[in-house]
């Protein structure tokens, strides 16, 4: 027995050795997951129950009295729907400009790669430095006015960013605008990863290039739709730079997000019910992000 | 539920415990600390050297404020070390930092008795009464339920208008006094191809101003109606009420088309050129920005004052409001290291006493303390704003009191903009201004 388990021994601590191994390969992430992410979500958790402002230097907890508050100001469900808002928009317009953009510049050459580059540029710009630019591209006496100037009589000059119906609009265009090229870089990787075999053989049975690009290449960049479509909605959800460089989440509370909400609240000393917008951002991603995955993989594997 | 299972809950249930209590006693723990210090300081207070004070302050202090700090260090041999925060968020950032505990030795803070609240001043700052500078304060800036928590040493802002001469000439009209002379002289100078009142709603505060800061005026003697509403006797949505009726009057000034198109957009800086160019009357700002107006006069101060005039305008009487400035406003927070609570108070007693002169020659403002005189070389506008702040009439800003201010703006523009009418837009703040009651206690 004594020599049995002597060689059984080192073929046990192998697995775990290995295990360990690993552990050390994982252990930066997970300290920065950690620290980054669980530490504050835990702590903005707790906090958004609590009556924590600057008027004490108390914290005591007070249930749902912070939510419930901010549903009573109308804060919470104004600011709810016009995060969706802005999510959705900014979301389609990532999406379709980035898809047509990849399509167009699908192929690799020289000609191709400028652009590429120049669509990415904004991607690498400063969100406020978009925003102040997009401002005076959209103002009353900006360039865009001043070209649709030239198809109707006299000027032009419809407020983009200050009217309330086309604002949420406008700015979820922006952020849009800003992030699009990194959706066109999944996008085109996508494009590129379908077996050319597929596309010629589709060729060969007659499809048309609209026929190709439903039946093949949409089902099959399914993996990029499930990227893309996550991050740019879910990321829209924390969006804030943009909005305040552009409209401060006016007219009014037109652009108000969750996020400009979260500041208002926080700059008047009301920290706990900060938080707790806070907490009802993260809960917006959670509830959007676990089913939206799970229907875009269910239908990768379709796919 | 298998041990295992219990036993992670119970240690990620400690930890968020555990991170709240650390919260918590954060808060807690200053508390205690304070009360080492609790008490009036006075001008005996022993004056320290050698002693290094870090000072948060705004990064758009000019040189004046930045000339001062380096005389007392000259003065005194102790050292200010200066922690920049940016001008645009500095209430945020500030907030941010002390929510955490930290304290600088000498705070820069807008005086306002709200401002002042949110952050629990009354328990976390050094009683400025005992000082000697406290008998010779012309106004109340500083003060927070009957302590002197703080000195604004000035500049001093005032809330009216910024009108262009020439344009006025023009229309051949008489400067308005008030929102009925408004509304009487915008046919007749609109009908001269300029916007009467340039507001600059994209920067979000002008319409603060026009809406709010002008017109109650009128209304805010001694501080009486805000501190009315502070104390729930007053409703600043009361149908009757000066508050629905100065969002009334903005808003029959958008409609009669007195006001700029594009107030959604505009900027505080888009309105000062238009008043300059000549494209607009005049605009309703605080006086922070006569240095703009000569700015843009190259420093032809002269040719500035032959354009452009700051006088007062409110509901009806045709006053003026202040308030103090969070530039050249200092506290001293309690830290609990006593000598450095003692040399921050001896920046105050210096810069109020020795500095105080060269400070308001240095930043041509006007003194609010009767120690010091006003400078002989002010330019016309500053000659108008200090003419102001020495007029009796002359009243505390609204919003010095009220609980819930920082929404107003917002909601005076969605005014402005037609998206809520004045009673609607009365009746939200109303909510706000409960909810920062209840959270006042």
């Amino acid at each position: 027995m004594s020599s049995l388990s002597s060689v059984q021994a080192p073929n046990q601590t192998r697995p775990a050795r290995k295990a360990r191994f690993r552990v050390w390969f994982a252990l930066p992430s997970m300290l920065l997951v950690g620290f980054f992410f669980v530490v504050p979500f835990i702590a903005n958790a707790v906090l958004s129950f609590t009556r924590w402002t600057g008027f004490s230097n108390t914290i005591t907890f007070n249930g749902l009295t912070n939510f419930r508050q901010m549903f009573s100001l109308g804060i919470l469900v104004h600011s709810t729907l016009v995060t969706i808002g802005f999510a959705v928009t900014t979301m389609a317009v990532q999406n379709l400009t980035g898809l047509a953009l990849a399509k167009a510049l699908q192929q690799s050459n020289r000609v191709n790669s400028v652009f590429r580059t120049v669509f990415f540029l904004p991607v690498l710009m400063s969100p406020l430095a978009a925003g102040y630019i997009w401002s005076a591209v959209l103002d009353p006496h900006g360039p865009v006015n001043s070209f649709l100037s030239l198809f109707v009589r006299g000027d032009f000059t419809y407020s983009w960013l200050g009217n309330q119906h086309s604002a949420l609009l406008a700015v979820g265009f922006v952020d849009g605008w800003k992030w699009c090229g990194l959706v066109t870089l999944v996008y085109i990787a996508g494009l590129n990863s379908i077996p050319r075999q597929v596309v010629e053989a589709a060729i060969i049975d007659g499809a048309g290039a609209w026929r190709r690009f439903r039946s093949i290449e949409v089902p099959l960049l399914a993996p990029a739709f499930t990227f893309n479509i996550v991050v740019t909605l879910v990321g829209s959800f924390s969006a804030l730079d943009v909005i305040f460089a552009t409209t401060k989440g006016g007219p009014g509370d037109a652009t108000s997000v969750l996020n400009v909400a979260v500041y208002r609240q926080y700059g008047q000393g009301l920290f706990g019910t900060s938080s707790s917008l806070s907490f009802m951002i993260a809960l917006l991603v959670i509830a959007t992000a676990v089913p939206l995955i799970t229907y875009l993989r269910r239908r990768e594997v379709t796919a | 539920m298998s041990s295992n299972s219990l036993r992670r809950v119970a240690v990620v249930a400690t930890a968020a415990g555990a991170l709240f209590l650390a919260a918590c006693s954060g808060g807690s723990s200053t508390t205690n600390d304070q009360s080492s210090a609790a008490g009036a300081a006075t001008s005996e207070a022993p004056a320290a050297a050698g002693v290094t004070l870090t000072m948060w302050h705004q990064s758009a202090d000019s040189d004046a404020q930045l000339n001062l700090y380096k005389a007392y260090e000259a003065y005194s041999g102790n050292t200010i070390e200066l922690l920049d925060l940016p001008a645009d968020t500095y209430t945020t950032a500030v907030q941010t930092k002390w929510a955490t505990g930290d304290r600088p030795d000498i705070l820069e803070y807008s005086p306002a008795p709200q401002d002042m609240r949110q952050l629990n001043m009354a328990e976390n700052m050094v009683d400025l009464s005992g000082l000697g500078f406290v008998s010779h304060l012309i106004n109340h800036s500083g003060e927070l339920d009957g302590q002197v928590l703080g000195v604004a040493l000035g500049p001093i802002s005032s809330y009216g208008m910024f009108y262009n001469k020439t344009v006025f000439a023009n229309a051949g009209v008489d400067l308005p006094k008030n929102y009925d002379d408004l509304l009487d002289i915008c046919p007749t100078v609109t009908a001269t191809g300029v916007d009467l009142i340039n507001v600059g709603g994209g920067s979000e505060f002008p319409a603060n101003m026009i809406a709010g800061f002008a017109y109650m005026a009128d209304y805010n003697a001694d501080d009486a109606w805000g501190q009315a509403v502070a104390a729930g006797t007053e409703k600043v949505d009361d149908p009757d009420g000066p508050i629905v009726a100065g969002l009334t009057a903005v808003d029959n000034l958008v409609k009669a088309g007195c006001v700029n198109a594009d107030v959604a957009t505009a900027t505080f800086q888009d309105s000062i050129k238009a008043v300059y160019d000549g494209t607009a009357a005049l605009t309703i700002l605080p006086s922070d920005f006569i240095s703009q107006f000569y700015d843009l006069g190259d420093g032809d101060t002269a040719a500035v004052d032959a354009l452009v005039g700051f006088a007062p305008i409110s509901a009806e009487k045709g006053i003026g409001s202040y308030s103090g400035s969070p530039i050249g406003s200092y506290f001293v927070p309690t830290t609990g290291d006593s000598a450095k609570e003692a040399a921050a108070q001896d920046f105050i007693e210096w810069a109020t006493t020795t500095g105080y002169q060269d400070y308001i020659n240095d930043t041509k403002s006007t003194p609010t303390l009767d120690t010091a005189t006003l400078p002989s070389d002010l330019g016309e506008l500053y000659q108008s704003l200090a003419a102001i702040l020495q007029d009796p009439a002359t009243t505390p800003a609204f919003n010095q009191s009220v609980p819930g201010f920082g929404n107003f703006g917002q909601l005076a523009l969605s005014v402005l903009v037609g998206q809520a009418t004045p009673q609607e837009a009365a009746t939200k703040w109303q909510t706000f201004v409960d909810q920062a009651r209840e959270a006042q206690g």
